[in-house]
């Protein structure tokens, strides 16, 4: 017993101090990685925002063809609660949408993946909505569902359901083949590999593609408040730019521009974030 | 089941046969006409009777994975047929180890019998699992995730998922291929142990000649998918009586040596014609 408790004691704490270590790698790397991001891009913020306030002072251009940055945060500040407000509709919005089509991407990709019949016939409709420009399908839209925050949600899922339908479908068809043998050689039916193997699998692709909609959503909620917002009590991003392009207010314009880039950021990390905390385990890469 | 005494390949399938291989033929597709195919393996005839260690040796191509798969049940026939004998379960090592990556350990280990008898009766099997768990040296693992696994960790995980199910025949394609040499050696012998205490039936892939030899009963040379020889393993007897950590002491013997060369001749022989 003497001799065994030492080597029992080895065992264990050899994987558990390599992991110590790993955990701790992770954690010191990014956040000096992290800093160092945020100042390089810091950097040329500043240095962007200078080169424009220069420009418009020696070129001397007029305020309404193009404000000084300082101009565009004073406007921003003046009309802040109803950027606010028009911001928050418009991620409401793109956020709903993101999950109708995650949800409705998600159920397609599996029936795509059960039958190669309705694939093949199906598929190439969603490469279809896929090109189909969002701006000459809105008048339809409006005409069929009315001036409504229902409209704008159809049409940004248009818009996000093809990233995330072809990243799920390429992730139920990718799980590795020893998987697959395994499952067969223990006589899985075709529902439990579904659910144990493929859907799993697929996990890691659908934050790639829900990752690439966040951004995909933010445009297309915004373009389709430019249509769904006219004379409607719906007021998002889209209708204030809308307005503020026909008032001539191009600071404010601009301004408002700067809230959508925020919320295509912010929605991203959403997405980013939900994967950290409850998908860790799926997006790891053995 | 007790290891059967040695069996003369050649004589009729028997009672005593786990597995009947007769005139298996494997094509596949090779070309963009349907006629141009290729054979993996041709004309197979084997019989691997109950509890024997049998080594397919080749080199890369020569079909002995196919022959594998086809024991697996993995891979279907073109022409011939592969009968099984045995009343239980057929396991496979992988030549990765091919964990769920999003499992824990004892969930990977869980798997074949949530696939064989669903959730719910997974708690009767509970015992059976920590036991496996326990043989294979894991039993403090069990809650690790693959990831934080060393390779030979995570290959003895691919093990106790084989065993989990109690399999009469067990299958390894390579199994230790990618890992180093010391550890090869353990794993091979926690392999010798638990064929000992389970009797199971094993047939395993390797281009190792010293595994091949120390794991097995009978070595089959295989070439271009046929089994070029057949030969029974004097040193398998050896191995039976010696102690725990035999293999060393095998690999200095004389006897090793000189079966060694005689495998490597006919790999050598059989690539030459």
């Amino acid at each position: 017993m003497s001799v065994q408790a030492p080597r029992d004691h080895d065992r264990r704490s050899i994987p558990e101090s390599r992991t110590t270590r790993t955990s701790r790698t992770t954690v010191s790397t990014p956040t000096s990685e992290a800093l160092a991001n945020v100042l390089s891009v810091s950097v040329v913020a500043v240095l962007g925002l200078l080169i424009w306030h220069i420009s418009v002072r020696i070129f001397e251009l007029p305020k309404i063809l193009l404000p000084t940055p300082w101009e565009v945060a004073q406007a921003g500040w003046q009309n802040k609660e109803e950027l606010c407000m028009a911001s928050g509709v418009t991620f409401i919005t793109a956020a709903i949408s993101l999950l109708v089509a995650i949800l409705i991407g998600g159920i397609l990709s599996i029936i795509f993946s059960q039958s190669r019949l309705l694939r093949r016939a199906f598929f190439p409709y969603v490469v279809f909505l896929q090109t189909v420009p969002i701006v000459a399908i809105a008048p339809l839209l409006i005409i069929w569902s009315g001036y409504e925050f229902r409209t704008a949600v159809i049409a940004t899922v248009i818009i996000c359901l093809f990233p995330i339908v072809n990243n799920i479908t390429t992730g139920l068809e990718s799980s590795r083949p020893e998987h697959i043998d395994l499952f067969r050689l223990y006589g899985a039916s075709r529902w439990q590999r579904l659910l144990r193997l493929q859907v799993p699998t697929s996990i890691r692709y659908l934050m790639l593609g829900a990752r690439v909609s966040s951004g995909l959503a933010v445009i297309g909620a915004i373009v389709a408040e430019f249509f769904v917002s006219n004379g409607s009590d719906y007021v998002g991003l889209g209708a204030l730019i809308t307005r503020w392009q026909g008032l001539l207010q191009t600071d404010a314009l601009i301004a408002a521009l700067g809230m959508s880039t925020l919320l295509g950021l912010a929605l991203f990390g959403l997405v980013n974030g939900i994967g950290r905390i409850f998908f860790t385990r799926y997006t790891r890469v053995d | 089941m007790v290891a059967s005494p040695h069996h003369d390949p050649n004589t009729q399938p028997s009672a005593q046969s786990a597995v009947t291989i007769r005139d298996a033929t494997v094509e596949f597709p090779a070309g963009r006409r349907a006629s141009d195919r290729v054979k993996a393996i041709e004309n197979i005839d084997l019989d691997i009777p109950f509890g024997q260690r049998l080594a397919l040796v080749g080199k890369s191509g020569c079909g002995k994975t196919t022959l594998l798969r086809v024991i697996a049940g993995l891979q279907s026939l073109s022409t011939g047929h592969c009968d099984h004998h045995n009343r239980g379960s057929t396991s496979f090592v992988f030549q990765q180890p091919a964990l769920l990556p999003w499992r824990r350990v004892l969930g990977n280990v869980r798997l074949p019998i949530e696939l064989q008898h669903g959730r719910r009766q997974l708690s009767s099997h509970e015992s059976d699992i920590l036991t496996t768990l326990k043989e294979v040296d894991l039993d403090d693992v069990a809650e690790r995730f693959p990831y934080q696994l060393s390779g030979g960790m995570k290959m003895r995980v691919s093990i106790a998922r084989a065993l989990v199910t109690q399999p009469d025949l067990l299958l390894l394609d390579e199994p230790f291929a990618a890992l180093d040499d010391l550890l090869r050696t353990q794993l091979g012998e926690l392999v010798t142990q638990l064929w000992r205490s389970h009797g199971f039936t094993l047939v395993m892939v390797t281009h190792n000649i010293a595994e091949a030899i120390l794991l097995s009963d009978r070595v089959c040379v295989m070439h271009e998918g046929q089994i070029a020889v057949t030969l029974e393993n004097p040193i398998a007897r050896a191995e039976t009586a010696s102690d725990k950590n035999g293999a060393d002491l095998i690999r200095r013997t004389p006897e090793f040596a000189e079966f060694y060369g005689v495998v490597s001749d006919h790999l050598k022989k059989a690539g030459r014609t």
